[in-house]
């Protein structure tokens, strides 16, 4: 295994624990269940490659812009949340991943089914970034999200998000805004998951609408079951072994969808708070 | 404290509430009494401002219109609703219920009220490392108030609080929620049991399909012969 290899593994690690951490916040913590993360990581992707292929942006605009408009969709899929819920939520984050694809994918602006080509890579201070320097990046912004998730649990937003996944009802009965603490979750999520499109983005140097698909965001929600949802370690971990896991096993990877429904549903079935939730393998392990 | 003016609730061709006023001042425990389906649950929602169903008429609470408000803005203003059947939280310790309960509070604060409802219930003390969902009837309901009470309500709803619980609990509940005068909070409880809260209330309002059939002092309306005779078993 070269270093170069080993940096390119790593980055996609660093981007999915940001992505997979994003879809902890506004299904660990607040309950939603959002089976089209996929749309808003491919959101910020494209929004960071438009404006740097296209427009000539440089890194730092093209990485607030996707927070920022990732943000935005967060918050609009999250207006919908407040009057539909469970099965139908589901379905509603389902379809907004096919639609977010097929404007990327049969309309021209955006690149059409070629995608978008030519996104330079980031330079800090006129020094262009390595693949051991974009990891070490990509690491710090993994490290940055974690202390964000560290710091949501120590404030009143956990407790919000705690009532309104129990019982939004209960919750609504000691003051808590179900709709506004619904729409924190969404927006949050958004953000974070168009931050992950942005380092998608500069990694690959292009996008293609199926980088954003529905398999995606199935690989992202095994992420979050697997690790534990509502833990922060478990995403993490989550995303680690989902990353790694196939460039082990790499002459299985065609396998790759059905390995990830066999694992949801082992974990499903044996561990269903994930390995690093309430009573999960490795959390005991680590306790002993 | 809390003025109701013409409050009207319905549930699609439903009327549940029919115009009711009705006025809780300072200090008082006020009771709200009637048959299952009088209107009570609905008059209390409408008032805390949970409930989805249509609702018009006035709320005046300490002289604010308070009838447009969210039930996140009523409750930061000091009304705090113990739903019927508890709704705790019930994947949660029962410290954590009542962590949740006072999202809002400074670390102080939070410590203080923490004691206060610790000192209401000492069972929540014993329990405080338990699954809520493993609580008995009576202790949910414990829980339910105390969660209540993090927030320091200067007006708690209590809606049907004996619902399904053994007399001695009954007993045990209200006699806290008498004591919660003596702590300056104002009490509206709505209740079937018309005995219990005709006995720790000081003044009660009889619902009645929706409509308010009889109001007045409790002593009195316990001797009242349409309640002793419709309510009371008499």
């Amino acid at each position: 295994m070269t270093f170069d290899y080993f940096f390119t593994v790593l980055t996609f690690s660093n981007i999915f624990i940001v992505l997979a951490l994003s879809l902890n916040v506004v299904m660990g913590y607040a309950g939603q269940v959002s089976l089209g993360h996929a749309a808003f990581f491919g959101i910020g992707a494209y929004t960071s490659a438009m404006l740097a292929a296209k427009f000539g942006w440089g890194y730092f605009p093209t990485l607030l812009m996707s927070i920022l408009i990732g943000a935005f969709f967060g918050f609009l899929l999250g207006l919908p949340s407040l009057r539909v819920k469970h099965d139908f939520l589901v379905l509603t984050t389902i379809g907004l991943n096919f639609v977010v694809v097929a404007v990327f994918k049969y309309i021209d602006f955006f690149g059409g089914p070629y995608g978008i080509i030519g996104v330079p890579r980031p330079t800090f201070f006129g020094i262009e970034l390595g693949t051991g320097g974009y990891a070490l990046y990509t690491g710090i912004w993994a490290i940055i999200v974690i202390l964000l998730m560290m710091c949501i649990e120590k404030i009143y937003l956990r407790y919000g998000f705690e009532a309104i996944k129990e019982n939004e009802d209960a919750a609504e009965s000691i003051g808590v805004s179900v709709p506004r603490f619904k729409i924190y979750a969404f927006t949050i999520s958004g953000a974070l998951a168009g931050l992950a499109g942005n380092l998608w983005t500069y990694q690959m140097g292009m996008v293609f609408p199926d980088d954003f698909s529905f398999s995606v965001s199935i690989s992202i929600l095994t992420m979050v079951v697997l690790g534990g949802v509502g833990t922060i370690s478990g995403p993490v971990v989550g995303a680690l072994i989902i990353t790694f896991l196939p460039e082990i096993l790499r002459p299985i990877q065609n396998y790759r969808l059905l390995i990830y429904g066999i694992i949801i549903v082992l974990v499903m079935l044996y561990q269903p708070g994930g390995l690093l939730g309430k009573n999960g393998i490795l959390r005991n392990m680590f306790k002993r | 404290m809390l003025e109701v003016k013409g409050l009207n609730v319905k549930y699609g061709e439903i009327h549940a509430v029919r115009g009711v006023d009705l006025e809780v001042r300072e200090g008082e425990i006020v009771s709200l009494i009637g048959a299952n389906g009088a209107g009570k649950t609905s008059t209390l929602g409408a008032i805390m401002g949970i409930l989805k169903a249509k609702t018009d008429g006035k709320i005046v609470f300490e002289g604010k219109d308070i009838s447009g408000l969210s039930a996140w803005n009523r409750a930061k203003l000091g009304i705090t609703i113990v739903p019927e059947r508890a709704r705790i939280f019930a994947n949660m310790t029962v410290y954590e219920n009542l962590e949740v309960g006072g999202y809002l509070l400074d670390k102080e604060t939070f410590k203080e009220r923490l004691e206060f409802v610790y000192s209401l219930f000492p069972r929540l003390a014993e329990r405080k490392k338990q699954l809520a969902l493993t609580l008995s009837g009576g202790e949910k309901q414990m829980l339910a108030i105390g969660r209540a009470l993090m927030l320091s309500p200067k007006l708690l709803l209590v809606d049907e609080i004996s619902l399904g619980l053994m007399p001695k609990l009954v007993d045990e509940i209200f006699k806290v929620i008498f004591k919660l005068r003596e702590k300056g909070i104002t009490v509206l409880i709505s209740e079937q049991n018309t005995k219990k809260a005709l006995q720790i209330s000081d003044r009660a309002y009889v619902l009645q399909n929706g409509k308010i059939f009889k109001f007045g002092n409790s002593k009195e309306l316990m001797e009242d012969e349409d309640i002793k005779r419709a309510y009371l078993g008499v």
